[in-house]
């Protein structure tokens, strides 16, 4: 005890160097894995994260299916080596929980009611951990849906917002997330222009709340075009050699 | 040639899912496309097809939704009790029940259904019935259909079978003509090349590799006639 990590600058950046309300560098790209229907692979600071999708296919055991709409299955996990400290490969309650938030954030994007009786398959494997890996995945996990051809009301993106040193903050990385006083995940589809994510851990007061909602709903609208022109550049003609 | 293709590529350019494709007051939405108010949006990542007032996105990758009277490629899955589930490359399993099979007389006391059509049998079927509440159904009554016994199976995006059909079959026959082979195309995206000939069947995968990634690109035609004749075996 004692010691007091430093999560700003003297200049006011943060412990990486960024502004409060900037983003990690992004690297997005789509259609990854050949033997999987969609897939996406993203890279956000230090953490790397990829995301598979298989279906729509018959459900089994038969009685999961639901006859009016097809049911989504989402397995969020980490790696053993995606920590510092290995992690067990068994998934633990926090990945379990996440596993379905994350299937609850992404059912009101996918159209349902197109395929009855039949289940969706999404993986997300975190390859590297560094905070924000519940966003991140999502965003991957859109991608790879699109990917896959299923239909889509909209694509979503995600990324938290938290309070660090009384600051609000963009994107918060391991460190921020683990001293900071709040953490909020938000997913958005400025599509229909609606949250599909929202979780809170730590105190924010009402005004802050909202102050770091619409930096969340800026930062996603950024992601949001990334997105966009990953997927144009997977299906983009790759022009044959001659 | 490479300007026209990057102009025409210019002009189709490719929407993502939630993009706008146009306003509902003015168009009906087609495939792939839903409405919301009063504006029109993509469902999958695609072309937008205009055609008078539909509005269509026509799909880069797609699943096959069945339609009755659809030509299709099976693979039996499993023999059941009264008839066989089948894959036909579609989100939903197909059903081949006992009476669709062509064969009059069937007793089921001496032959097990599981001998008549072993599973991984490759059959050439037509949809008879498809609703959004029960599986397909499938025949094997009708010319042409039934038990395929030899030749190769290749596969394409269930999106881009109509390019791959043509015109009233124009591409079809191109491939045909060019490659020295006869083909059966299933609305599903399955394909399967009558020859025993590997080097044939490799040719006409070439060729479908090339539709199933250049299919929006003008002059499609003229390229797959130039892929076939460059290497003519």
């Amino acid at each position: 005890m004692g010691e007091k990590i430093v999560l700003f600058s003297e200049d006011g950046k943060r412990s990486d160097g960024r502004s409060l309300d900037e983003l990690r560098p992004i690297r997005i790209k789509v259609g990854v894995l050949s033997n999987a229907q969609g897939s996406a692979y993203i890279e956000q600071g230090k953490n790397k994260i990829l995301a598979a999708v298989y279906g729509p296919k018959e459900a089994l055991p038969k009685h999961i299916s639901l006859p009016d709409r097809c049911i989504l299955r989402c397995r969020y996990h980490m790696a053993p080596f995606s920590t510092v400290e290995r992690k067990s490969p068994a998934p633990s309650r926090r990945e379990i929980e996440l596993s379905m938030v994350l299937r609850n954030a992404l059912e009101p994007l996918v159209m349902t009611s197109l395929f009855p009786r039949t289940v969706i398959d999404i993986f997300i494997e975190v390859l590297q951990a560094d905070g924000g890996t519940r966003c991140a995945g999502l965003t991957a996990a859109v991608l790879a849906l699109a990917d896959a051809g299923i239909p889509l009301k909209g694509l979503a993106a995600a990324c938290a917002v938290g309070k660090v040193d009384g600051k609000i903050v963009v994107d918060l990385n391991d460190l921020e997330d683990k001293y900071g006083e709040a953490d909020m995940p938000v997913a958005y589809n400025p599509t229909l222009d609606g949250i599909t994510l929202l979780q809170m851990d730590g105190i924010m007061s009402k005004e802050e709340v909202e102050q770091a909602l619409s930096l969340a709903i800026t930062a996603t609208q950024k992601m949001h075009k990334m997105q966009v022109d990953a997927l144009r550049e997977r299906f983009s003609v790759q022009r044959r050699e001659t | 040639m490479l300007r026209s293709n990057e102009q025409q590529q210019r002009q189709r350019p490719i929407v993502v899912p939630g993009e706008y494709v146009g306003d509902s007051r003015f168009h009906m939405p087609g495939s792939n496309v839903y409405r919301l108010s009063d504006r029109m949006l993509a469902t999958t990542v695609g072309l937008v097809r205009v055609d008078g007032k539909r509005v269509d996105v026509v799909a880069l990758k797609s699943f096959y939704q069945p339609k009755v009277g659809d030509l299709v490629i099976g693979i039996v899955r499993e023999p059941g009790i009264a008839g066989w589930t089948v894959d036909i490359n579609s989100p939903f399993l197909a059903f081949l029940p006992l009476s669709e099979y062509p064969e009059k007389r069937i007793r089921l006391s001496r032959d097990s259904i599981g001998r008549i059509l072993e599973a991984g049998t490759v059959l050439i079927g037509r949809i008879k019935d498809a609703s959004i509440f029960s599986s397909p159904v499938i025949t094997l009554k009708g010319k042409g259909l039934g038990v395929v016994s030899n030749g190769f199976l290749l596969s394409i995006t269930a999106s881009k079978v109509p390019r791959l059909i043509g015109k009233k079959g124009s591409m079809l026959s191109t491939i045909e003509k060019g490659a020295n082979v006869k083909l059966t195309v299933g609305q599903n995206g399955r394909l399967i090349v009558h020859s025993e000939d590997l080097n044939v069947v490799l040719k006409v995968k070439e060729v479908i590799g090339m539709i199933e990634k250049e299919s929006h690109v003008y002059g499609l035609t003229e390229r797959v006639e130039a892929l076939l004749a460059g290497r003519r075996l």
